[in-house]
């Protein structure tokens, strides 16, 4: 009989916290651990349900969802005109400590990962992309001026090795504007996700996956 | 729907159908789908969420970071698998076991949500166990599967079943049980883990 039971243990969280994190690593390492988690998290998950009472939400909560959404495939662009604007009233107003009021909060930014990202596969690089794992921030810098297809815009997207795909933000377009954002439902795992830009129409809001061609697809590198 | 147990087999199969037309059409961006499946379900999942967080709040969280996760892992989601309402409520408990825990558990909802495409198709026996094949209304056997479960939750020792309902319903760790039920670490690892294994033969889940 085998009587093994540590993937319940997780599973319930019962695991003390050195216990939990072995395991959750043996879990994430062995597809037959994943399987065994996720055929008890059902079994246990469909018994507490059948024995729950359903409550009503407050409608705020579906109204952060959508924020959230809507964050998630924010516009950097428009990142970096809130950061003008802010720039501006300090400077007309002339007192710079003002700049930590206006100015969202950034944790400094050590990069370990590094992309060259061209408009089109082949051609060369229109963007860079640095990526900080430590803080989850990633910094993308126009290098050239960028005219956009008619009723398109360039977005970038994120792709995890479980094929997961995640919305970075429209792309800035103009030489030397730089942007940084911290992609929502970020995992620890940058180095490992690999990179796309597709073309979306504008004025629609972006989804979970590209609707628009995908132009160019490439790797990060690991930063010098 | 799980919610409702005496609810015809019909009614059933067409919400898991509806659920799953939803998903499917928030895997591929459906803003509408999307926000339809949260009016459907959240109300359960909430509930899930509340009686293990027992806090209002943690638990509205426990829900949005569950919709966020969705939204971005619906595709995973295989109705060979599991019941659409099954597999949102598996994600719902994994996110409020991780939200009681005082330190960052490293296996993300979304992570979650993406195992949850590896489990076993379920092949449930007349006697409610799993591992054989069956003819007949799928449901009617999810159904003799719960009541397998609770069953088999019943049939425990009093004192471990009362440190594993402590375990299914309070989320609560080893130390903590220990705590509440002034005994000693060991002795409840023990009763647990004994549980668990007699739970697992009891529903015909050893290997």
């Amino acid at each position: 009989m085998n009587e093994s039971t540590e993937h319940i243990e997780y599973v319930l969280g019962l695991l003390d916290e050195p216990t939990d994190r072995l395991t959750e690593r043996a879990i994430k390492a062995s597809p037959e651990q994943r399987r065994a988690v996720a055929n008890w998290s059902l079994i246990i998950s469909d018994h507490l349900l059948s024995q729950c009472e359903s409550r009503p939400l407050p409608g705020w909560v579906w109204s952060r969802i959508e924020r959230q959404l809507d964050h998630q495939a924010k516009d950097v662009g428009s990142a970096l005109r809130r950061w003008r604007m802010a720039a501006a009233i300090v400077a007309m107003i002339g007192i710079g400590l003002l700049v930590g009021v206006f100015v969202p909060h950034q944790p400094a930014m050590n990069a370990d990962s590094i992309a060259m990202m061209p408009m089109a596969q082949g051609q060369s690089a229109t963007w860079e992309a640095k990526a900080d794992t430590a803080t989850q921030q990633i910094q993308i810098t126009s290098l050239t001026t960028t005219d956009q297809p008619a009723n398109k815009q360039a977005v970038l997207w994120l792709i995890t090795p479980q094929g997961q795909t995640v919305a970075v933000g429209r792309l800035p377009m103009n030489k030397g504007e730089s942007v940084t954002v911290r992609p929502a439902l970020w995992s620890n795992t940058i180095a490992q996700t690999t990179l796309a830009i597709s073309l979306e129409p504008t004025g629609k809001p972006i989804g979970n996956k590209p609707v628009g061609p995908v132009v160019w697809q490439g790797d990060w590198s690991k930063a010098s | 729907m799980s919610m409702k147990p005496n609810r015809s087999n019909k009614d059933r199969n067409q919400d898991d159908d509806q659920l799953t037309q939803w998903l499917q059409a928030t895997a591929a961006g459906d803003r509408s789908a999307f926000q339809k499946l949260y009016q459907r379900t959240s109300g359960p999942l909430y509930g899930l969420c509340l009686r293990i967080l027992k806090e209002e709040g943690r638990a509205q969280e426990c829900v949005q970071d569950v919709f966020l996760a969705v939204w971005q892992q619906a595709g995973r989601f295989d109705p060979a698998r599991a019941q659409p309402m099954t597999w949102l409520a598996a994600i719902a408990h994994h996110r409020a076991i991780s939200l009681l825990r005082r330190f960052n558990r490293e296996i993300t909802t979304a992570d979650w949500a993406d195992f949850l495409a590896l489990a076993d198709a379920p092949l449930l026996s007349p006697e409610g166990h799993q591992g054989g094949s069956v003819d007949g209304d799928p449901h009617d056997w999810q159904l003799m599967d719960r009541e397998a479960m609770t069953r088999c939750l019943e049939a425990l020792r009093a004192e471990p079943r009362q440190a594993i309902h402590k375990a299914f319903w309070f989320g609560h760790t080893y130390q903590e049980i220990a705590d509440e039920l002034s005994t000693s670490l060991s002795t409840v690892k023990s009763w647990i883990r004994r549980a668990l294994i007699n739970l697992k033969s009891c529903l015909g889940l050893v290997n």
